[in-house]
């Protein structure tokens, strides 16, 4: 007779071989203690199925309704997982956390913190380098420049030459476009108001594969010489400006004094090459009159399909490398030589993202490390209640709960902590965001793309499930290493707590201790670099001094008599402005929004015509007031006045470093320069101190002051856009409306472009460094906090573990002071191994700040020690707290103490 | 039972099937046609809210026929009161099993 649970009755051993195997497969899914069971039922009944039923079935029914027993066993296995396992698990760990609500919500909060900003950092990062940029199939965009190190320009663009040579020979694109900025005074019913806009080839639209919404984009017809003037505009611009007129493409407006027709509108978002574009006007490249050295279009290119960019880089280079030979009359090889001039190809979206890559990086790296630390607080929290629920937990175990129900039992309780942490985390996130969208530094680019989205919820709920994974396993592995009888024992009454639990809690300090560091020290470094930027004389006194910028149209302005006109009356109104002590016109004004350089001619020093090798440093036109209101430094001679462009003779100003770089040790009082080779010589009449233009982390650069200059036949220069600079006494901010009245006064068509305070254009030059600075700040200033209780959570803890052994020392005449250096010393050591560890894991990671740094050096002994320092006084409070209630143990009390 | 009962179609045919004598998983499946896959986890739920007892055949029957020996279903008390509710709300049920009252669990 065959026993009731035998595993194969013989009979079911009649059954095919292959039926058995599809059942011994599906049985796999089922639990093991149904698994017997349900392997005989379906044996049964597959037997049954073959044998019984007159018409025996045909093998391949037979094999499918084996097959059929594997849904059976799934859907065995689900509800036991689901009903029987897991929920079971999921509702008591529910109840244990709402029988102990403090540690839930001290953990959960703490688990916001953390995720919360994680997830605010990420969307960011999101945001702004993973998305893809808004055009189709944009992994094959490319920025597409030169670069020629040698003459100090680490960007050139296309000139008009450039573009049709390459637009002909290129092999590895699928279209090529150039653009530039060229924003626009719009001119209308309403006030006259500067637009953002840009000149590009028609190619562009279709590089982007962007299509117009209404009408059309830009066709090369349009970009003929002597085309009717038409232009393209945004969504944006139509509904704001042009109220959603049905009738748009009919209309023509009064661009810089041009009229032109609206051809087309783009769709809603549409913004190239900035966020602010709404104009789009054909670029019109006059092959007749090709200007061969104006380099000043960056290009746009669509890589061809299954080209990779340094395919693009090859094609490029010997691209250039042809031009460069068959025209050297126009690209003289001694000066293609000097310049190293090579193809500059990048992805577009590298472009787009610029250097705030490594800041962002940065912080996210600095919120996970303190999500790490959340991590490793509530793991400590986790231990003692853990502990606390020794005797539980034992109990659990010596009735027979294995180390997986154990572990789930944990695990269950760690994940629900988590998720809850996550979902606050995900709600902290949303406020994060919008704070960080408005306090960011301008300098982010695509911050209208931050947000969060289905990928940041992914990234959250990855963060929780390893956050939950990571805190919960602690307890679980330390479980792992004890064994039942020691743990009941430890149970009882006893005298000193469990070693393993306390070095286990002892670790994750001096991680945390260590991870703080990591920290401090990386906010220390910014703190230093930010410390040495602020020392950086920017070479002018930026407060109290208000910059309008004034963008005269072409058309209107045909020569440098009516311009000059216009400049020194609006300058003139301008300095009788109430509370204005200063006024001034300088083209370019430091730290602001264009750049003027290029070559200069030296009498002393004549370049080599032949060779074309050149002499290069930044050109300013500046009106008389300029430097004076801008209060750079007079080192020598005076300063330039109205009269130095007047007449025939001609009056320069240069920088220091200009003046040291040439004549070292001499005055350059009374030398000459000029423009070009073909103008006429300027004679230096003063030295000025030097100016940061670009950027302050940048050595000063040198510059060439020269007037404006209108009267002369010979090449009048007075330039179309520029800048009023106003000191005042008040808040400069407040003229920026009495200026608007000064230019519509002056000429009513005339808009304002931009007004800024130069404070303003300080402080948004050292943006980058402080908002770094800012956010490792905040980091490491919770890293700290988080340090310092779990500090203090150990020490207060072993404190009252020892509680009896304490009470027995002082019974014994121990000194409440001894007792006291006892518990602190205890502190100091778990603080002063975590500052070891954190000290070399510091090193390490300094170096990624890298360029973050300005004149730091990454292993700064000055910021390790006051940061040790910090953290040594930190640990020093947060053990002595507890070493205080240690010395005030009632040894009567303590001993009776359970 | 006295719960309200409601069940899906699906379960209430599995349940008249067992009671017209429809004891075993295939023979439930060729009665009621219904697809592949769908009969086991009904009864496997039904069974785990104590409305089917399954029941392992007598081993010696089994082993005298020569074959493995057999699960069956029978409706348990609540199960019988989950069949008469099952019929009175799919009243053309009974049109497809007339007799499936008759192997309900005895009084």
């Amino acid at each position: 007779m065959n026993p009731p649970n035998s595993p194969v009755t013989p009979a079911a051993s009649r059954l095919p071989i292959a039926l058995r195997r599809v059942l011994a497969l599906g049985s796999w899914w089922v639990p093991r203690s149904r698994r017997q069971a349900w392997r005989r039922e379906w044996e049964a009944e597959l037997f049954h199925a073959a044998h019984t039923d007159a018409s025996a079935e045909p093998p391949r029914r037979l094999l499918r309704r084996a097959l059929w027993s594997h849904l059976d066993a799934l859907w065995i296995f689900q509800e036991e997982l689901t009903m029987t396992r897991l929920l079971a698990d999921i509702r008591l760990a529910f109840r244990s956390l709402r029988r102990s609500p403090t540690f839930t919500v001290v953990a959960v909060l703490t688990l916001a913190l953390g995720i919360g900003a994680n997830t605010a950092i990420f969307s960011v990062v999101n945001g702004v380098l993973l998305k893809p940029l808004a055009y189709p199939d944009s992994d094959e965009l490319l920025s597409f420049n030169f670069t020629a190190p040698g003459i100090g320009y680490p960007v050139i663009p296309f000139s008009d030459d450039f573009f049709l040579f390459v637009e002909e020979r290129q092999k590895s694109l699928e279209a090529i476009a150039m653009y530039n900025q060229d924003n626009v005074n719009l001119v209308g019913d309403a006030d006259p108001v500067r637009v953002s806009g840009a000149r590009v080839t028609p190619s562009t639209f279709a590089v982007l594969r962007v299509p117009a919404l209404l009408g059309r984009t830009l066709t090369e017809r349009d970009a003929e010489v002597g085309a009717e003037p038409v232009a393209v505009i945004a969504h944006e611009l139509w509904q704001e400006r042009l109220g959603g007129d049905p009738d748009v493409l009919e209309r023509t407006e009064d661009m810089d004094g041009v009229m032109r027709r609206i051809v087309g509108v783009m769709p809603p978002g549409f913004a190239f090459p900035n966020a602010e574009t709404r104009i789009w006007k054909p670029y019109v490249i006059d092959e007749a009159n090709l200007n061969v050295g104006n380099f000043s279009n960056p290009g746009l290119a669509r890589m061809a399909s299954g080209m990779t960019i340094d395919g693009a880089v090859d094609d490029a280079a010997a691209m250039l490398a042809s031009l460069f030979e068959e025209r050297p009359d126009d690209y003289p090889a001694a000066l293609i030589e000097q310049a190293q001039f090579a193809p500059r190809i990048d992805s577009l979206k590298e472009v787009v993202v610029g250097d705030v890559r490594q800041a962002l990086l940065v912080v996210l790296g600095t919120v996970g490390v303190v999500l790490l630390i959340a991590c490793a607080n509530v793991a400590n929290l986790f231990l003692v209640r853990a502990e606390a629920r020794q005797r539980e937990v034992t109990l659990r175990a010596a009735l027979g709960a294995g180390r997986g129900d154990l572990a789930r039992f944990f695990l269950a309780e760690s994940m629900i902590l988590a998720l809850a942490g996550g979902t606050v985390g995900v709600g902290l996130a949303a406020f994060g965001v919008r704070a960080f969208t408005t306090m960011a530094p301008v300098a982010i680019p695509r911050i209208s793309e931050i947000g969060i989205d289905a990928r940041v919820l992914g990234f959250t709920l990855l963060a929780s499930l390893l956050t939950g994974l990571l805190f919960g396993m602690i307890p679980v592995l330390r479980r792992q290493a004890r064994d039942l009888a020691g743990s009941l024992r430890e149970g009882g009454r006893s005298v000193t707590t469990g070693q393993g639990l306390v070095s286990a809690r002892n670790v994750l300090v001096v991680a945390q201790v260590a991870l703080a560091l990591v920290l401090l020290v990386g906010s220390g470094l910014m703190i230093r670099s930010f410390q040495a930027l602020r020392t950086v004389d920017p070479g002018f006194d930026a407060d109290g001094v208000l910059a309008v910028l004034v963008a005269l149209p072409g058309p209107d302005y045909p020569d440098a008599e009516q311009r000059l006109a216009f400049w020194t009356e609006v300058r003139d109104r301008a300095a009788a402005l109430p509370g204005v002590t200063a006024a001034g016109i300088l083209n370019d004004i430091p730290m602001g929004w264009g750049r003027s350089g290029g070559s200069i001619e030296i009498e002393d020093f004549p370049s080599d015509i032949e060779s074309g090798l050149l002499t290069l440093a930044e050109k300013k036109r500046v009106g008389a007031g300029g430097l004076e209101t801008l209060r750079v430094e007079l080192v020598e001679g005076r300063y330039l006045n109205d009269d130095d462009g007047a007449g025939r003779f001609r009056g320069a100003v240069v920088s220091q470093s200009l003046a040291q770089h040439w004549w070292p040790g001499q005055s350059a009082i009374g030398k000459r320069l000029k423009e070009d080779a073909d103008e006429d010589w300027y004679e230096i009449v003063g030295v000025v101190g030097n100016v940061h233009y670009i950027d302050l982390e940048d050595p000063a650069e040198e510059v060439l002051y020269l007037p404006l200059i209108a009267g002369a036949e010979e090449s009048p220069n007075v330039s179309a856009n520029m800048t009023v600079l106003l000191r005042t006494n008040g808040p400069p901010s407040a003229l920026v409306g009495l200026m608007r009245g000064v230019v519509k006064g002056v000429d009513p068509r005339m808009p304002i472009a931009r007004s800024e305070t130069m404070a303003n254009l300080l402080s948004n030059n050292m943006a980058r460094t402080s908002f770094t600075l800012v956010m490792l700040g905040i980091a490491a200033a919770a890293a700290m906090l988080l340090g310092a209780i779990g500090i203090y959570g150990v020490i207060s803890y072993v404190v009252g573990q020892r509680t009896q052994e304490i009470g027995v020392r002082i019974a014994l005449g121990a000194s409440r002071g001894s007792v006291q250096k006892m518990v602190v010393r205890r502190g100091m050591m778990v603080c002063a191994v975590g500052v070891v560890v954190g000290v070399l894991g510091a090193l390490a990671a300094s170096s990624a700040l890298g360029s973050l740094l300005y004149e730091v050096n990454p292993l700064d002994p000055f910021t390790y020690v006051v940061v040790v320092a910090a953290l040594g006084a930190t640990a020093l409070l947060a053990s002595w707290l507890p070493a205080l209630r240690a010395s005030g143990v009632d040894p009567v009390v303590a001993l009776r103490s359970d | 039972m006295t719960t309200k009962i409601t069940f899906t179609y699906p379960t209430a045919m599995a349940l008249a099937a067992i009671g017209e004598g429809h004891r075993y998983g295939f023979d439930i499946m060729d009665v009621t046609g219904l697809p592949d896959g769908t009969v086991y986890p009904i009864l496997r739920r039904l069974e785990a809210r104590g409305y089917l007892a399954g029941k392992w055949e007598n081993d010696d029957v089994a082993f005298r026929e020569g074959r493995p020996a057999r699960r069956y279903y029978e409706l348990t008390r609540p199960g019988d009161d989950a069949l008469k509710a099952a019929l009175v709300r799919y009243p053309r049920l009974s049109e497809l099993f007339p007799e499936a009252g008759r192997f309900a669990a005895s009084a």
